[in-house]
């Protein structure tokens, strides 16, 4: 008998020890020394007032997940049989008479939406603990609801969680491939070939059919697109020697490369660049023999690099896009316009 | 160019720049141009609403102190930086001048400024929700090239001048001096869209314009005089047609018809468009049409065809990224046909001012001829009081 006597005086005791620092430390707002007093002590008998003083301390440097058990343990302690009552109300979908419930009891869940709110807030990346988290977020807003406690800040809390989810979710890279119809134009150089070399220019037409696939997420879509391009081309020498014409020469070729892209609006349409190598093939008749001398029309390189500007503008899955480029090393342009179809 | 120079341009103006127009901002959800427009079908001077739209939505924030929130700057887009203290007058001042650079770094580089616009603008309006309305605008801007036969061949001039009455919130009529009811009305005076059916800077008539306006329709039905300015012989009297309907609430179809002639010529032209919200800015403007031209007794017919795609990009609040997309083929009896592909930047600062470059490439398709393309750039600034 005697030493459970002494083990309720020394409990009182460091109680009361607690009390005091605890009110001291509150009041300077030292919390950190408040923090450190409950991590020594956790299985102390706390009062209701301590409780409170120290979550408010928990949250203060941010040990949300040490004060939502703070906040679990104190409902247990003092409100198990009210928080029994509640949880039984929301399950079974009958209206709750919000006055029935302690005031601290509501303080208590609102620290602890507080805290989900928070840590779920600061977390950059989905993960099943995150998952895990939202669940009881969502817990506790229904919670939250049912008693009608601070309704306008918890409809904001419950907006901008719901929201940082969907960040989370919408930052996840995720597989995104297209097929792409697209008219196009380029000019080529070429070079007549005879005593000198002259520059003559083609201006080609053509379609390109292929498609991309890549990755991307709600800002970013890293790919790479291809397409097989068809088509014909001008090409003329009139005001010069040899005087040479051409119509329709047809041409054929890749184009393939890496791009990125901008998506800056939610109806996913988006701005890039791309690097494409185009190889095309393309053969010119010769012209005829001039004054005894022999000319060749051969182009200049088939193979070229491109730095092109592309934007492409959804409308659900079916999409238009645009595409201007430069040859690098070249004057000349390419353009095309297009659509396609993600899948 | 070369590869380097062109991909600087871009890049340079990537960095703060930015614009103001108009069609496009049916990707901010403004389906009808008379939610910020005195003209129910778009162009010339801001209602109180739409100067707010382009002070908030339309310009960038960055440059305002952060304690300064959406309600204060909205309040700050009237004529002396405040709201009207009065309601039924309202004044502007719009300037519009741009450095204008064609075949850029070639042989015959020609580098050009254009004052393309200066003038005050002067609102009357009475009733419940501007029921009545007295619009009219003076102003310099420059002729067009060549000028056009038979106008005074002022470079001061009005370009509006109208009184108008809603006699509902759907239909309403305006009499005076407007830009004819047709197709897109694209800011880009030179497009081909504008060009072929004569619908440019200087094509505005004297006429009267029944316009109707429900959420699904919206139907403007213009009777033309022609420009009571000009001699009466050139005078180009008829009328015109725009209708539009409303897609899945965000989106336009449109069709329009125009025919007007003088003692000269006729010209009949007609268009199908759409207008497109991607959302957030982003837009979708397409337009394609076909115009007939008949010169004196017949002499002389063409059929011409157009087609206009503009694109337009909303990166963040303030710039738009935009393409011009162009066709044209003058006289659809021959093969020949032009391109022209006009990537470009618009970037509002801040309100009241609009930033704007434009590159165009223009390439020719002919059979059995292969030319260089044509290289055109401006760098744009307007500023609206």
């Amino acid at each position: 008998m005697m030493k459970w006597v002494s083990v309720f005086l020394i409990l009182q005791m460091s109680s009361s020890v607690f009390a005091t620092s605890i009110k001291k430390y509150f009041k300077a707002k030292e919390w950190q020394k408040i923090v450190d007093i409950y991590q020594s002590n956790k299985k102390a008998s706390f009062t209701e007032k301590e409780f409170g003083m120290i979550s408010e301390a928990l949250r203060n440097r941010e040990q949300f997940r040490e004060d939502i058990s703070l906040n679990i343990r104190f409902i247990r302690i003092y409100f198990n049989s009210e928080h029994s009552k509640l949880m039984k109300e929301i399950r079974s979908g009958a209206s709750t008479d919000s006055e029935q419930f302690s005031d601290a009891l509501k303080h208590s869940y609102w620290s602890i939406i507080n805290d989900l709110a928070q840590i779920i807030k600061g977390i950059k990346k989905k993960s099943p603990e995150v998952e895990k988290d939202f669940k009881q977020f969502q817990m506790f807003s229904k919670i939250m609801e049912a008693l009608e406690f601070n309704e306008g800040k918890t409809d904001k809390l419950v907006s901008n969680v719901q929201s940082h989810m969907i960040y989370l979710e919408e930052k996840i890279y995720r597989f995104s491939g297209s097929l792409v119809f697209n008219y196009i134009s380029w000019q080529s150089e070429v070079n007549l070939q005879g005593t000198e070399t002259a520059k003559l220019l083609v201006t080609n037409r053509g379609y390109c059919l292929g498609g991309d696939a890549g990755v991307e997420n709600y800002r970013y879509h890293f790919f790479v697109d291809g397409c097989l391009l068809i088509g014909s081309g001008e090409i003329n020498n009139k005001d010069a020697q040899p005087e040479y014409q051409q119509s329709n020469v047809p041409s054929y070729g890749l184009k393939a490369g890496p791009g990125a892209s901008v998506i800056v609006s939610s109806s996913k349409s988006r701005i890039g660049l791309k690097i494409p190598f185009v190889y095309t093939i393309q053969n010119f008749e010769e012209p005829s023999p001039t004054s005894g001398n022999n000319y060749t029309v051969k182009q200049k390189s088939p193979l070229t690099m491109q730095v092109s500007l592309y934007s492409r503008f959804n409308l659900n899955a079916w999409f238009i896009q645009t595409e201007i480029g430069q040859y690098i090393g070249n004057d000349e342009i390419f353009w095309g316009l297009g659509f396609g179809k993600s899948y | 160019m070369n590869t380097i120079k062109f991909f600087l341009i871009i890049l340079n103006l990537l960095l703060p720049l930015k614009g103001f127009t108009y069609a496009n901002f049916i990707g901010h959800g403004y389906t009808s141009c008379l939610n910020c427009h005195f003209n129910p079908l778009g162009n010339g001077p801001l209602n109180d609403y739409g100067r707010a739209v382009a002070a908030t939505a339309i310009s960038s924030d960055a440059f305002y102190p952060k304690s300064w929130n959406e309600e204060k700057i909205a309040y700050t887009s009237g004529f002396l930086f405040r709201k009207p203290k009065q309601e039924w007058l309202r004044t502007q001042i719009n300037y519009r001048g741009f450095r204008l650079v064609s075949n850029p770094n070639g042989e015959n580089e020609q580098v050009r400024w254009i004052n393309m616009q200066f003038d005050a603008r002067l609102i009357l309006k009475f009733g419940e929700n501007d029921k009545f309305i007295m619009v009219g605008s003076y102003g310099r801007s420059p002729l067009p090239d060549p000028p056009p036969p038979g106008d005074d061949q002022s470079l001061w001039r009005s370009r509006e001048h109208y009184v108008g009455y809603r006699f509902t919130s759907a239909f309403g009529i305006y009499a005076g001096l407007m830009d004819q009811a047709y197709g897109i009305r694209v800011i880009e005076h030179n497009s081909f869209s504008r060009t072929l059916p004569e619908l440019t800077q200087n094509d505005q008539t004297h006429g009267v314009l029944l316009h109707y306006l429900t959420q699904s329709f919206e139907v403007g039905l213009h009777g033309h005089t022609g420009n009571l300015s000009q001699e009466k012989e050139l005078r180009m009297e008829g009328g015109s047609l725009t209708v539009e309907k409303t897609l899945f609430t965000t989106h336009r179809l449109g069709a329009s018809l125009k025919k007007t002639g003088n003692e000269f010529k006729d010209i009949l032209s007609y268009a199908l468009h759409g207008r497109f919200n991607l959302k957030e800015g982003s837009a979708l403007l397409g337009e394609i049409g076909q115009v007939k031209r008949t010169t004196l007794n017949n002499a002389d017919e063409k059929d011409g065809r157009y087609g206009l795609f503009q694109t337009y990009l909303r990166p963040w609040r303030g710039l738009y990224i935009f393409s011009n997309i162009e066709y044209v083929d003058d006289d659809l009896k021959d093969e020949n046909y032009s391109v022209r592909w006009g990537p470009g930047i618009q970037y509002f600062p801040i309100q009241r001012i609009e930033l704007r470059f434009d590159l165009y490439n223009q390439r020719s398709f002919n059979p059995g001829a292969s030319t260089s393309d044509q290289w055109t750039y401006l760098l744009q600034s307007h500023v609206w009081l």
